[in-house]
């Protein structure tokens, strides 16, 4: 395995993680505000999609932080559908497995630049990831918190550990997305 | 240290407690944290702040485990990946933080000593290549720091 195909394993993980609990919700619990005026679900997703749009166009050739990209829009109510919400969502990760599809672990010490600032492209892609675990974990808590006892489990289930560690299917990124899909397909 | 080990590490240090650019890491996410706002939970059937906690420690230790292959060892307390917790003392908070760092430290010096030829092999008790389980591992960090800011703002009071 390249780490260029380890890193896009884990944002597939990420990704499926994402839309397995967003198919979990309603259309108004998308954006539902988070408790405390915090984030609701779907600025998380259009902050995401508006990050990723923004630092993979041209990933190579021009600054991640585009002038089009209007960062703080993405925390201000938005009066999308869920179909447009999640047209965003889904074009915005098209852009980022596009570029991460044309990457080879050769040009992983190449320079790219975020706001000026020059990383190494292996550097850039796992900033990236963090940021994006980072906040899908906040997708998945807060879709939860909706659910409550509807809500249909992505890991592993209290009192399953055991089981899990007899077959770890899901140690795998790419294992654990696809088992993740299949759920949302039942 | 080849740089790929670097970078590895690079990613495993910065979702722990290296400053980074995204926002709170693991350690970040925790400092400051009391007993009361780390056994607040959203409801009934929620994790809490405490629980990441042990979660992530577990974890870690876990992956710990996976690439060494150590047989004799113990993660130091009963249970496995989600361990209840409903609060208590600083000094109990304490323990478990100590615990996570514990982990940690574990980890990443079994991580700094990887043989970077064998990144992309199974270690010695994994499904997954080395390379993955590394990812793996920080990239969880992440996740779970996310959660716990949230759950700061949801209404753990200090």
């Amino acid at each position: 395995m390249s780490v260029v195909s380890a890193i896009e394993a884990e944002y597939r993980r990420y990704k499926a993680l994402a839309d397995s609990a967003i198919e979990q919700l309603g259309d108004a619990e998308l954006t539902r505000p988070g408790p405390g005026g915090g984030n609701s679900i779907d600025i998380l997703i259009r902050h995401l999609a508006g990050n990723f749009a923004s630092r993979f166009t041209d990933f190579r050739t021009s600054d991640g932080e585009k002038p089009w990209r209007h960062r703080d829009e993405e925390f201000e109510p938005a009066l999308l559908t869920r179909r447009e919400l999640l047209e965003k969502w889904e074009a915005a990760w098209r852009i980022l497995f596009t570029e991460i599809g044309d990457l080879s672990d050769n040009a992983l010490g190449d320079t790219v630049t975020v706001r000026g600032q020059p990383l190494k492209i292996d550097e850039a892609l796992l900033r990236s990831l963090a940021h994006t675990a980072y906040h899908v974990g906040q997708i998945v808590y807060l879709a939860k918190a909706v659910r409550g006892d509807e809500w249909k489990c992505l890991s592993i289930p209290r009192g399953k550990s055991e089981e899990y560690n007899r077959s770890a299917p899901r140690e795998h990124a790419a294992s654990h997305a696809a088992w993740l899909a299949s759920r949302t397909r039942e | 240290m080849t740089n790929e080990l670097k970078t590895l590490l690079f990613l495993v240090d910065t979702a722990y407690d290296r400053a980074s650019w995204h926002g709170p890491n693991l350690r970040g996410a925790l400092r400051g944290v009391t007993p009361h706002q780390a056994a607040w939970r959203p409801a009934a059937t929620r994790h809490n702040i405490w629980e990441l906690i042990v979660h992530a420690a577990y974890w870690k230790y876990v992956a710990w485990r996976r690439l060494t292959g150590a047989e004799r060892a113990s993660f130091g307390l009963e249970g496995s990946n989600w361990i209840r917790r409903d609060g208590g003392t600083q000094s109990d908070l304490r323990r478990d933080l100590v615990l996570l760092e514990t982990t940690h430290r574990t980890l990443r010096a079994a991580v700094a000593a990887v043989d970077p030829r064998l990144l992309d092999k199974r270690p010695p008790k994994g499904s997954a290549t080395t390379r993955a389980l590394i990812t793996g591992i920080a990239a969880h960090d992440l996740y779970h720091a996310g959660q716990i800011q949230l759950l700061k703002r949801l209404g753990g009071k200090p």
